[in-house]
């Protein structure tokens, strides 16, 4: 395998030439230059089409180039850029001909040294992409033993061999020529390589592929893996390997067994992706001692040096695969191994990523049961003190001074995550946010951008501010579509597709979901089960909702599998609709087991999300309201509501002063009830309601149900329809006690009420249009 | 002179016997080389009598083998052959696989492959790596002469083949030694530093087989093999005289050796010798071919050398080795489109011999000819990368597109495959010199000229490497040699001119340049026949002389003082500048005829021919060419003559 120069990298600087020396038309200029750039320039990493793209490269023949150019005009009429580029190609009769070219488009080069500015700017200078890429293509031939150039003549004489009929049918007289210049002898040597056939001869493909070609496409695609989650499309996967074989190169071999192990990883294959990362591991440690040179596709951090020093790496990896597949002791195991081999070997990069990575896994897991305690261990081991705030900030200065701003963007997205989960104050929790997407903004971490914009999103949801938080979840496949992870898409249509279904869309949701589900066709195993459980999730509220029991029952079976994951939101997801339907079937002794367990739960955490605490703690209460108890539901209401107040959660809110005035009007106070929702109506409507303290008027029927449909337009359809339905009681319940039976206003309030429930029954009934598409 | 089918039949017979002989004695390329020729007669004939003219041979053949030999003696030869059939077999088997000291141990049992005789320690002792204990011992330090005892104590009753190929394996294997010492290409333990060893032992043995039958005189002891081993290894201890009369005792007791008549050939410095020489030569058809091959090596053009090689042509009318003989002969000629077409045929008919090719990429190299030279050079590397002329080959492709490194690598890899390879030593040379190595390149060509002294262009190079170190006496006198070795070449006498008028002797430079002229307009001369009797000038415009030389020897005439003489010059070297007659084009204005014409107008202005002087300053002005200057003196001249006329007009 050639080291740089291919039959491709001669047509492009016969490209280059053409361009450089004005022989391109101006409307095709661009394009030219579009091309030589996309293979010039070292490609963009969070490009996923310019992996395809790169392939193209190791083509066997010219057609590559002549399906590119063939449409676009030459400055000849009649010839497209195709016919002038062949003209060129078939220009070169002899092998002497490549080192006329090569002289030859080295004089596009301004000299280093040229003191008159206008000679310079007719030409490429030295340090343009352009001038690089000649400049190397000419240090790269130089470098060429001359039977390495031989074949590299044979190689580019096999390229351009289909295209002889096109071209001889154009250039009669020079295709003449080309056969008379050839000296008698040339073409009877029997081994002639240089015969010029115009008969298409197989190519040897490895001629075609350099290894440089080779390295950029295993980086890349290595990327992908390792940043966008993706996996390798098949058939570039047999030329890599087919490739990866021709480079004499034991740390390219090893390469392909990293690949391997990100493979199967994705592929949900323990096992395979185990063995995988062992034999990179192994391999990589012989192509070390052999060559010693720094591996280039090394994982997260810069690796170089001793074998010792790039174990930690290993470790790290492997503490992440095990953590993947919920391996917790294992994972915990190589965590701490890691950790003490990067202190040891004075790795900072690595420590801090193994700390970070630590801080996530006990943010992202808090509930696993054995496995919480052990990290927790295990951070008390680092030092990192007793509470995260003490990591946080040891990340953060480290971050700081080793300028790793992924690191930092990371750490205040999670210390983001801790004050909005633990109570703390919303505004650090959104200024954390804010810092850790300006980071990203500032030094291009595009990667991370779409989790930010996804943590926002939720953000803004916990805030009541539904559509906002939209916006932030659109503009994740909008805005950074073509850098996003594959994981980060997937939770982000669920999402969408969550919110849907509770806006009663669940035909939009299922049909997002499967969108979702036919993109990942790449096989990601993880991913495509998170689909496939909030199908099941919207499923099961479809039929919850619907009160159709069995089916219901059928799903949260068929569901049952999804809880022993270790995902907090997923778990919340369904012990709420399952406590739903226990509710809608009047089993209340068995709902308010489930919600004691789960409170217990959350209690003895001390990461566990409030919000999720006060969510069970207004369910209790609406379980007390239901079974006729509405006394015993009070104080849990309004402590739910008070701190949810607090903390502004005021969805949760909401639901709590549901509860609430649903048990007050149950308990007879039906103002108080009244004015209650009319209080906290406002509060929802915050975002058109800066003051929060306006009074509602509840006689403008029209307003207040409009005022409503406002508040509550992003959220909940079930809670909206409650609210109604709740509001239209109090309404009755005032009218028959505070006024005179049959007096007018009685009557008047009477009709509002029954306006309310006639709203709540068609808010519940017809699906609403979703906010994102409002806009 | 062609052959009735007999004679040729016969020949072929002759030239087959040969090549078997050759090969049983393991001279490859001797082999080879008749081997070629025998299969180079006119084939067109035999064909239709294809079987019967092969059994006429085999009829032939039998009675006739080497006829001038006593019986006697050759019957003694075959009964001992005979006898010792297995170990010969084994020996030859062993020289092939390249196992030298052991096939020489088969018939020499009392050497020790790997003991280097007394005698070589002497002459290695330059090779600091044996300064070994050894080597303190007062004995061996003192005698010169190796104790010829146990050498000469040679197996009694072994045949001369036997004794040849044992004595010939142990030859090639200090060759083989001598190549693993001398390690790198112009390293320090490169050269004659590095002596083989065994040819004194060798030489010893055979002095010894020698005397012990009658010396030189008595032609009857010898199959013509044992002398020419003798002969090449009188050659390596530099006893040349001595070498020449074995090696023509040689070819005459054994004329089908072909390796024998090239060693002899390499002896030979000049036409003089050449001549001497061949009165003792056998009266046949090799003499004829040494004869061309001479020719070739001497760069003799003479109508003779090309009568033999037409004849010789219309034998072997299909040898690819004569065809390269002539191509050589014509290339040295300068003639060089001839040169080229015979190649070019050459390598139709033969695509996969590299022999001699080394010489076509010369030539292409001359002409300037990339393309092809690429072509030649992709097909050479393809036949085989690793031999010494595909890698000259490639040196010269690589010289020829200015990547000087890269040519000096390929030449020392074809010195690497072998180091007797002269023209890569000279083509190195000339790399190094583009290089600016000088030391480098004056040891290249040095080592060039040692291997073969009569390559005119290592001494030239020679010359140029002291001129570039400014050594002007040292240059003349490798200038000089070149100069004699090739007479016909301007450019020698030019350069022998310039080293004289370096050294200060200018009547002898003026000489030296004359003589360049002379030599560079016979050739236009021979070329342009016609009307060259009226005036011994007229002739001598247009193009005719080289306007360098003649600027040359009018600035030379000037340092003499000859200022007429240098202005005449000087006026020939514009006369280039046109033809002699209306409508022939001479060289037009050049950079040396704009440069005469300055001098020339600053000579009329000294000599205040006022008005020849503006004539030349308008022309140099017209042309472009020192503008300053001209203007300057059509200035000065202008003012004079205004200053004049005012003058002559009071």
């Amino acid at each position: 395998m050639p080291r740089f120069l291919t039959p491709t990298k001669i047509c492009l600087l016969i490209l280059v030439d053409l361009y450089a020396s004005d022989e391109i038309p101006a409307v095709a200029r661009l394009d030219v230059l579009s091309l030589i750039a996309s293979h010039v320039n070292p490609p963009s990493e969070y490009d996923t089409a310019s992996l395809d793209h790169r392939s193209k490269v190791s083509s066997s023949d010219i057609t590559y180039f002549s399906e590119t150019l063939s449409p676009r005009p030459s400055g000849i009429p009649g010839r497209t850029l195709n016919d002038v580029l062949l003209r060129r190609v078939w220009e070169l009769p002899t092998l002497d001909s490549l080192h006329e070219l090569f002289k030859e488009v080295t004089q596009h080069i301004a000299p280093s040294n040229s003191e008159t500015p206008e000679a310079a700017a007719a030409r490429v200078s030295r340090a343009s992409p352009l001038g690089q890429f000649i400049r190397r293509c000419n240090v790269e031939f130089t470098r060429l033993q001359f039977s390495d150039s031989q074949a590299l003549w044979t190689a580019l004489s096999a390229y351009r061999a289909p295209s002889y009929q096109p071209w001889a049918s154009r250039n009669p007289e020079a295709a003449r020529q080309l056969h008379a210049d050839q000296p008698a002898w040339a073409t009877a040597s029997p081994s002639s390589t240089f015969s010029t056939s115009h008969q298409h001869q197989p190519a040897a493909t490895q001629i075609n592929t350099s290894a440089d070609d080779t390295s950029t496409i295993l980086s890349l695609s290595i990327h992908q893996l390792q940043k966008l989650g993706t996996r390798v499309p098949p058939p570039l996967k047999r030329h890599l390997s087919t490739w990866i074989n021709d480079i004499y190169d034991s740390s390219a071999q090893s390469v392909q067994h990293f690949i391997q192990f990100f493979e199967c990883w994705r592929a949900g294959q323990y096992e395979g992706a185990l063995e995988g990362l062992h034999r990179y591991f192994d391999y990589s440690l012989v192509a070390r001692g052999a060559d010693g040179g720094a591996l280039p596709h090394a994982a997260s951090g810069g690796v170089g040096g001793e074998m010792r020093t790039y174990y930690q790496y290993a470790l790290l990896h492997l503490s992440v695969l095990h953590a993947d597949f919920e391996r917790w002791g294992e994972c915990v195991d190589a965590l701490g191994e890691c950790i003490g081999t990067a202190r040891e070997n004075n790795d900072p990069t690595c420590l801090n990523f193994a700390l970070s990575y630590l801080l996530y896994l006990r943010q992202a897991h808090p509930n696993t049961n054995n496995a919480a305690a052990s990290l927790s261990k295990l951070s008390r081991l680092v030092g990192g003190g007793r509470n995260d705030q003490d990591e946080i900030h040891f990340l953060k200065t480290k971050a700081r001074e080793g300028r790793n701003w992924a690191l930092l963007s990371q750490t205040l997205m999670e210390e983001g995550r801790g004050e909005m989960t633990r109570g703390g104050s919303v505004s650090k929790a959104l200024e954390c946010i804010l810092q850790s997407e300006w980071l990203d903004v500032q030094h291009d971490l595009r990667t991370m951008m779409p989790s930010g914009a996804l943590f926002r999103g939720a953000g803004f949801q916990r805030l009541g501010q539904s559509s906002l938080g939209a916006r932030m979840y659109e503009s994740v496949s909008l805005v950074h579509s073509g850098h996003c992870p594959l994981p980060e898409g997937v939770r982000t249509a669920c999402r969408i597709a969550h919110d849907l279904a509770a806006g009663g869309n669940f035909d939009k949701a299922m049909e997002m979901l499967r969108t979702a589900k036919d993109e990942l066709s790449g096989g990601v195993l993880k991913l495509e089960q998170r689909v496939m459980i909030f199908e099941m999730l919207i499923l099961l509220k479809k039929s919850v909702h619907a009160e159709a029991f069995g089916s219901a029952d059928h799903h949260l079976e068929q569901l049952r599998p999804a809880r022993t994951l270790d995902d907090t939101e997923i778990t919340f997801q369904i012990t709420l609709l399952e406590t739903e339907l226990l509710l809608r079937k009047h089993d209340y002794q068995t709902a308010l087991q489930i919600v004691n367990e789960n409170l217990k739960q959350l209690k003895e955490n001390p990461r566990s999300d409030i919000a999720q605490t006060l969510t069970f703690l207004t369910l209790k209460a609406r379980i007390f309201a239901a079974s006729s108890e509405p006394a015993k539901g009070l104080s849990i209401s309004i402590r739910a509501a008070s701190t949810a107040q607090r903390l502004m959660l005021v969805n949760v809110m909401i639901e709590a002063v549901t509860v609430l005035s649903a048990i007050l009007t149950a308990l007879g106070e039906f103002e108080v009830a009244r004015g209650l929702l009319g209080a906290v109506l406002p509060h929802v409507s915050a975002f058109s309601f800066p003051n929060g303290q306006q009074e509602l008027v509840p006689w403008n029927v029209g307003s207040v149900a409009h005022i409503l449909e406002q508040a509550l337009e992003s959220s909940d359809a079930h809670l909206t329809a409650r609210l109604f339905a709740v509001l239209a009681d109090a309404l009755v319940g005032t009218a028959g006690h505070e006024y005179e039976p049959g007096s007018s206003d009685q009557y008047k309030m009477m009709r509002t009420a029954v306006g309310y429930i006639g709203r709540s029954y068609a808010g519940a009934l017809t699906p609403r249009v979703p906010p994102h598409n409002m806009a | 002179m062609s052959l009735n089918p007999e004679q040729q039949a016969q020949l072929q017979a002759q030239l087959q016997q040969a090549v078997i002989a050759c090969s049983e004695r393991c001279l490859s390329f001797a082999a080879k080389w008749a081997a070629e020729l025998s299969n180079s007669f006119a084939t067109s004939k035999n064909e239709p009598a294809d079987d019967a003219s092969d059994t006429d041979i085999d009829d032939d053949d039998t009675p006739t083998p080497p006829a001038s030999h006593p019986t006697n003696h050759d019957r003694k030869e075959a009964r001992l052959e005979a006898r010792e059939l297995p170990r010969y077999l084994m020996g030859k088997s062993l020289f092939d696989c390249r196992e030298y000291d052991r096939c020489a141990a088969v018939f020499l049992p009392s050497q020790i492959p790997h003991r280097r005789p007394p005698a070589a320690r002497i002459d290695g002792l330059a090779t600091k790596i044996l300064l070994t204990e050894e080597r303190k011992t007062p004995m061996s330090k003192h005698s010169v002469k190796p104790p010829p005892l146990r050498e000469t104590s040679l197996p009694k009753n072994i045949s001369q083949k036997s004794l040849f190929i044992s004595l010939y394996a142990r030859y090639l294997s200090g060759e083989k030694r001598k190549n693993e010492d001398s390690e790198t290409v112009l390293g320090p333990a490169d050269g004659p530093v590095t002596p083989n060893r065994e040819v004194n032992g060798i030489l010893a043995i055979l002095e010894g087989y020698f005397n012990a039958r009658g010396g030189l005189e008595n032609l009857n002891n010898s199959q013509g093999w044992l002398d020419y081993l003798y002969g090449l290894m009188l050659m390596k201890s530099k006893t040349e005289m001595l070498a020449k009369q074995w090696l023509l005792r040689s070819v005459n007791l054994n004329p089908y050796n072909w390796s024998a008549w090239l060693e002899l050939a390499s002896l030979i410095g000049s036409q003089e010798e050449l001549q001497t020489i061949s009165e003792h030569l056998p009266q046949n058809i090799m003499t004829l071919l040494f004869y061309v091959h001479c020719s070739q090596e001497l760069f003799l053009q003479t109508p003779e050398a090309y009568n033999t090689l037409a004849q010789l042509d219309s034998i072997f009318p299909n040898s690819a080795w004569l065809a390269q003989q002539r191509a050589q002969l014509h290339y040295h000629a300068r003639d060089h489109d001839t040169a080229l077409s015979v190649f070019d045929t050459l390598l139709t008919y033969h695509p996969l011999r590299i022999d001699g090719m080394d010489i076509y990429s010369n030539l292409l190299f001359v002409l300037g000819n990339r393309p092809k030279l690429a072509t030649l050079a992709a097909t050479a590397s393809d036949i085989d990368k690793f031999r010494p002329e595909t890698n000259c080959i490639l040196g010269n492709y690589y010289s020829l597109i200015s990547e000087h490194e890269k040519a000096v690598l390929h030449f020392r890899r074809a010195l690497t495959l072998d180091r007797n390879f002269q023209g890569a030593w000279t083509l190195m040379g000339h790399e190094y010199i583009e290089l600016k190595n000088t030391q480098a390149a004056i040891e290249s060509y040095r080592r060039a000229v040692d291997i073969n002294r009569k390559d005119f262009r290592a001494w030239y190079g020679l010359g140029q490497g002291y001129e570039m170190l400014e050594c002007h006496s040292y240059s003349l006198f490798y200038y000089q040699r070149g100069a004699a070795l090739c007479p016909n070449d301007p450019k020698m006498w030019s350069a022998v001119g310039h080293a004289y008028g370096k050294c200060d002797k200018i009547p002898n430079a003026i000489q030296a340049f004359k003589r360049a002229l002379a030599v560079g307009s016979q050739i236009d001369a021979a070329s342009s026949f016609g009307s060259g009797t009226a005036d011994p000038l007229s002739n001598a415009v247009g193009g005719a002389l080289d306007p360098q030389v003649l600027f040359d020897i009018a600035l030379l005439c000037e340092r003499e003082g000859k200022d007429t003489e240098a202005s005449a010059f000087m006026e020939l070297c514009l006369a280039q500048e046109e033809g002699a007659e209306e409508g022939e084009e001479g060289i037009g204005v050049t950079q040396i005829t704009s440069r005469a014409r300055l001098w020339l107008a600053k000579w009329c202005h000294a000599h205040e021919l006022w008005e020849r002087c503006m004539e030349y300053a308008t022309e140099l002005f017209q042309d472009g060419m020192d503008v300053e200057e001209a203007k300057g003196l059509m200035q000065d001249v202008r003012a004079r003559t205004q200053q004049k006329a005012p003058l002559e007009d009071e």
